[in-house]
C-alpha cells in the first residue's frame, strides 16, 4: 500500500515537473469548460473532437488532454446554469434550478465559486473510490468466464435501455439492440465469415467506432441547435469569485452523500452525469429539514452543492466499470474507451498486467486535471462568460466540420465519413422520436464481447447454458436484467414501487423527523 | 395553464407519441425480417471454409438472437401504439416528413441536405477548404440572418453545383472504377472543380453582401470572416500540425500551403 502512494506521488510529481504536461492539461481544462458551457456542446462531443486531435501524439499526452477535457466540461455546464438559467450540458440541469435564482439575487460570482469548488471535491472524492474500487473488482474480474461477460454486456444494455428512457423502456432496449446489431457488421471473429458487409471490403473490419461514435453524439446535435430558434444571451455580472469554503463546511454531509450518489449512479453502465445530478439534488431534498427544504430552487446552496459534486464525482464512477471490465459508465465514458482502443489501450480485468500502475497513472492525471479545473475555474471564469456571448448560428456549423475532419483523420478513411453521416442522421431522428442514444451507444461497444464471450462459452461447455447457473456472479447478473426487465411490467411494477415506498419510509421519513 | 389545459397537451403528447411509435415500429418490423432472412443464409450447422460446423460456433447466433428480440419489441411497441390509434395518419407524407409550414422542419432538412452534400459531394471532389467553406456559408447564411426569402436559390446553387462536380468527376479523365462517391486523384480534374467551387464562393458570399434582407454590414463582416478563416485555421492544423493528408490531397488550397511551408518558407 505504501509502495503504491509513494508510486502515485512519484507519478505526479513527474507530471508536474513537465511544463508541456501541465500545458496540455490546463489547456484541455480550460477547452472543456468551454464545450460545458456552451449550449450546445457536450462533454462527449468535446472527447470525440479531442480524439482526432490527439491522436498523433502518445498515450501519456492524449490521456491528459482527455481527461482534462472530461473533468472541465462536466463542471463547464454549471456557467450557462448559473448565469442563464440554459444548462450547458445535461449534466447541470439540476444546477440551474437553485444556480439562477442566487444569479438574480446578484450572488452570481458566489455560486460560481460554490460550483467550482464542488466540483472539485467531488472528483476527487469519485478518484479515491476509483483507486480503492477498481483494484478489487479487476481481481474479481479476472476469475469470470465468457459467461460473465457475456452477461455484463446484457446487462449493460437492459440497466441503461431501462434508465435513460423512463417513460417506456422498451425504446430503450431497442436502441441497445440496434448498437448490438451495428457490431456484429463486419468479418466474425470466429470463423472470419462476412456480416451484412454488402460485399464492400472497408466493412470486414467492421464499423469505426469512435467515427460511428462522432456521428451518434455529434451530428444530431449540430442538427438539433441550429434548427432551434436562436438564444441570445447577455450573462449579467459576475462580481468576485471566491473559494467559499465556510459554505462547503457547512454542506458537508450533503458533500458525502453527493459524492457517493455520483459515484454509485457512474458506475452503473451507459448512465450518466446528468442522472447522478438529479437524484443526488432530489435526495439532497428529501434528506434535509423542511425549513431547508423551502429554500430549494429559491437559490439553495445545499442544492447547488449536491448537483454539482454528484456530476463530478460520477466522472470516477463511470472509470471504475470502463477500467475494470471494459464497459462504459457512461456516454463519455463510451468516448473514452474508443479513444483508449485508439491509443492501443485496451481497458479490462487485465489492464494491470498489460499496463502496470495504469490505474494509478490515470487516477494522477484525474488529480492534476482537477486542479487545472479549480484553477481555471477560479481565474478563468470571467473568460468563459464573454464566450457565452458567441451565436451558437456561427460556432455551431464549425462543430459540424471539425465532427466531419475528426471522422476522416481516424484513420484517413472517407468511407468513415459515409457511415458517419448516416449514423448521425439515424441517431437525430431516433432521438427526436424519444429513443435514447446512450444505450445504442453501450451495445456498439459491448457487441464484440457479447458476441465472441457467448459463443466462446457455448464452444466450451458444447453447447449447453446450464454451466452458467452454476456461477454465482453469473446467476446474480441473470436475477438483476431478469428484475430489470419484470419491473416493466404494469403488475410487478406497481409491486417494486409498494415496496420502495414502504422502505423510504422506514429509512429516511424518521432521519428527516429527527433532524426537523 | 390551468390543469385542463395540461391535460389536453399531455393527451395529445401522447397521441403523438403513439403516432411515431406506430410508424417506427412498422419500419423496425421490415428491417428485422428482412436481416432474419438474410442471416438464415449464414453457414449454420453445415462446413464453411473447410471447418465442421456446430450450431453453437455459427455466426448467425448472435445476430438472430439479437434480430428476435428486435422483432419481438417492435411487436409490443406496435401493439402498444395501435391501442392508442397510432396508425391514424400513418399514410400521410407530412407525418413522415413533418409540417413544411413549419420553420423548424424546414430547418432540419436545410441542414441534413447540407450535411449530405458537403460530405457525398463536396468532400471527396474538392479543396477540403473550399468544401468547408461552402458548408459554412450555406448554414450561417441560414441561421444568422433573417434570409428564409433566398432558401430555394441558394438550394438551387448547391444542388447545380452539386450536378456539375459529379459530372467533372465523371466525364473528365474518369476510369473504370470512377463513381459519384470516389476522390479525385486527377490533378485537372480537381483544378476544374476547385476553379467552379471558388466561383460559387464568391456568388454565394456576393448574395450575403448585396441582399436587401441583410442590411447590417457588421454581420455580413463577421460571418464572411469565420466562414473564410475557420477552415483555413482548421484545415492547417490537421495538415501541417497533426500530418493528417486532406481526402482531396492535391486541392489548390492545400497545395498552396505546401509549396508556401515547404518550399518558399523551407519549414
Amino acid at each position: 500500500m505504501l509502495e503504491q502512494f509513494s508510486y502515485f506521488f512519484s507519478i505526479l510529481f513527474g507530471l508536474i515537473s513537465d511544463p508541456t504536461n501541465l500545458l496540455v492539461v490546463f489547456a484541455a481544462s480550460f477547452i472543456g469548460i468551454i464545450f460545458g458551457a456552451m449550449p450546445g456542446l457536450t462533454a462527449t462531443l468535446g472527447i470525440a473532437l479531442l480524439t482526432s486531435l490527439t491522436y498523433g501524439f502518445g498515450p501519456n499526452i492524449a490521456l491528459l488532454a482527455l481527461l482534462g477535457l472530461y473533468v472541465g466540461a462536466i463542471y463547464g455546464g454549471s456557467y450557462p446554469a448559473i448565469l442563464i438559467n440554459i444548462p450547458g450540458t445535461p449534466a447541470a440541469a439540476a444546477t440551474a434550478l437553485d444556480g439562477y435564482p442566487l444569479t438574480q439575487k446578484g450572488e452570481g460570482g458566489r455560486a460560481l465559486g460554490l460550483t467550482t469548488t464542488a466540483s472539485f471535491i467531488g472528483t476527487i472524492i469519485g478518484l479515491l473510490f476509483l483507486v480503492t474500487l477498481s483494484p478489487f473488482i479487476a481481481s474479481m474480474a479476472l476469475q469470470f468466464t465468457s459467461w460473465e461477460f457475456f452477461l455484463l454486456a446484457l446487462f449493460g444494455i437492459v440497466i441503461s435501455g431501462t434508465l435513460t428512457s423512463s417513460q417506456n423502456a422498451i425504446k430503450g432496449w431497442i436502441a441497445g439492440l440496434i448498437g448490438l446489431f451495428l457490431a456484429t457488421i463486419g468479418r466474425d471473429s470466429l470463423q472470419y465469415f462476412p456480416r451484412y458487409t454488402g460485399g464492400m471490403s472497408e466493412f470486414d473490419a467492421g464499423l469505426e467506432i469512435v467515427p460511428v461514435l462522432i456521428g451518434a453524439f455529434g451530428i444530431p446535435q449540430v442538427i438539433k441547435v441550429l434548427s432551434q430558434s436562436k438564444v441570445s444571451m447577455t450573462p449579467p455580472k459576475l462580481g468576485r469569485i471566491l473559494p467559499e469554503l465556510a459554505t462547503i463546511m457547512r454542506n458537508r454531509i450533503h458533500i458525502l452523500r453527493a459524492s457517493t450518489i455520483g459515484v454509485g449512479v457512474g458506475s452503473v453502465p451507459g448512465i450518466g452525469e446528468d442522472i447522478a445530478g438529479w437524484v443526488s439534488y432530489s435526495t439532497a431534498k428529501s434528506t434535509s429539514t423542511p425549513t431547508q427544504q423551502k429554500e430549494f430552487g429559491k437559490g439553495s446552496e445545499a442544492a447547488i452543492v449536491s448537483s454539482e459534486t454528484a456530476n463530478n464525482a460520477c466522472i470516477g464512477g463511470a472509470l471504475i466499470p470502463l477500467l475494470t471490465l471494459g464497459i462504459p459508465g457512461s456516454p463519455p465514458a463510451a468516448m473514452l474507451l474508443g479513444a483508449l482502443l485508439l491509443h492501443g489501450i485496451t481497458p479490462g480485468p487485465s489492464i494491470e498486467i498489460d499496463h502496470p500502475n495504469f490505474l494509478l497513472e490515470v487516477t494522477a492525471i484525474m488529480v492534476l486535471a482537477s486542479f487545472a479545473m479549480w484553477a481555471n475555474g477560479m481565474l478563468l471564469a470571467k473568460q468563459v462568460v464573454k464566450l457565452l456571448t458567441i451565436p451558437s448560428s456561427l460556432f455551431i456549423p464549425i462543430v459540424g466540420v471539425l465532427c466531419i475532419l475528426g471522422g476522416y483523420a481516424l484513420g484517413l478513411s472517407i468511407f468513415n465519413l459515409y457511415v458517419l453521416i448516416p449514423v448521425g442522421i439515424a441517431s437525430y431522428f431516433l432521438s427526436e422520436l424519444k429513443f435514447p442514444i446512450a444505450p445504442m451507444v453501450i451495445g456498439l461497444v459491448l457487441g464484440n464481447m457479447a458476441d465472441e464471450s457467448l459463443r466462446r462459452a457455448l464452444m466450451l461447455n458444447e453447447g449447453s447454458f446450464l454451466p452458467m447457473f452454476e456461477r454465482p456472479v453469473a446467476v446474480i447478473l441473470l436475477l438483476v436484467i431478469v428484475y430489470f426487465i419484470l419491473t416493466q411490467f404494469p403488475v410487478c411494477k406497481n409491486i417494486t414501487a409498494r415496496f420502495w415506498t414502504s422502505l423510504r419510509q422506514i429509512l429516511i421519513k424518521p432521519f428527516a423527523r429527527n433532524k426537523g | 395553464m390551468t390543469s385542463e389545459d395540461k391535460q389536453t397537451s399531455r393527451a395529445l403528447s401522447m397521441i403523438q407519441d403513439a403516432r411515431s411509435d406506430f410508424k417506427v415500429a412498422i419500419v423496425l418490423l421490415i428491417i428485422a425480417l428482412f436481416l432474419f432472412f438474410h442471416t438464415l443464409t449464414f453457414p449454420m450447422s453445415g462446413s464453411y471454409a473447410g471447418v465442421e460446423n456446430q450450431w453453437f460456433v455459427s455466426p448467425a447466433l448472435f445476430p438472430l438472437i439479437i434480430i428476435s428480440l428486435l422483432i419481438l419489441l417492435s411487436s409490443i411497441l406496435l401493439f402498444k401504439a395501435t391501442r392508442q390509434k397510432g396508425f391514424e395518419q400513418f399514410t400521410q407524407l407530412k407525418s413522415w416528413l413533418g409540417d413544411w409550414q413549419d420553420p423548424q422542419v424546414v430547418n432540419r432538412w436545410y441542414i441534413i441536405w447540407s450535411l449530405v452534400v458537403f460530405v457525398y459531394v463536396y468532400v471527396p471532389s474538392i479543396d477540403f477548404y473550399l468544401a468547408a467553406v461552402l458548408f459554412l456559408v450555406a448554414l450561417t447564411s441560414r441561421f444568422y440572418y433573417e434570409f428564409n426569402q433566398s432558401l430555394l436559390r441558394i438550394s438551387l446553387i448547391h444542388l447545380l453545383l452539386s450536378l456539375c462536380l459529379i459530372g467533372i468527376k465523371l466525364f473528365i479523365n474518369a476510369t473504370e472504377d470512377t463513381t459519384w462517391l470516389s476522390v479525385n486523384q486527377d490533378t485537372l480534374v480537381i483544378y476544374y472543380s476547385d476553379l467552379i467551387a471558388s466561383a460559387t464562393i464568391a456568388i454565394l458570399l456576393g448574395m450575403i453582401w448585396f441582399t436587401p434582407v441583410n442590411k447590417n454590414n457588421k454581420r455580413a463582416i463577421t460571418q464572411t470572416a469565420v466562414v473564410l478563416v475557420m477552415p483555413l485555421f482548421l484545415s492547417l492544423i490537421f495538415t501541417f500540425l497533426l500530418f493528417v493528408p486532406m481526402p482531396v490531397e492535391y486541392g489548390s488550397v492545400s497545395n498552396f500551403f505546401s509549396y508556401l511551408i515547404y518550399e518558399v518558407l523551407a519549414i
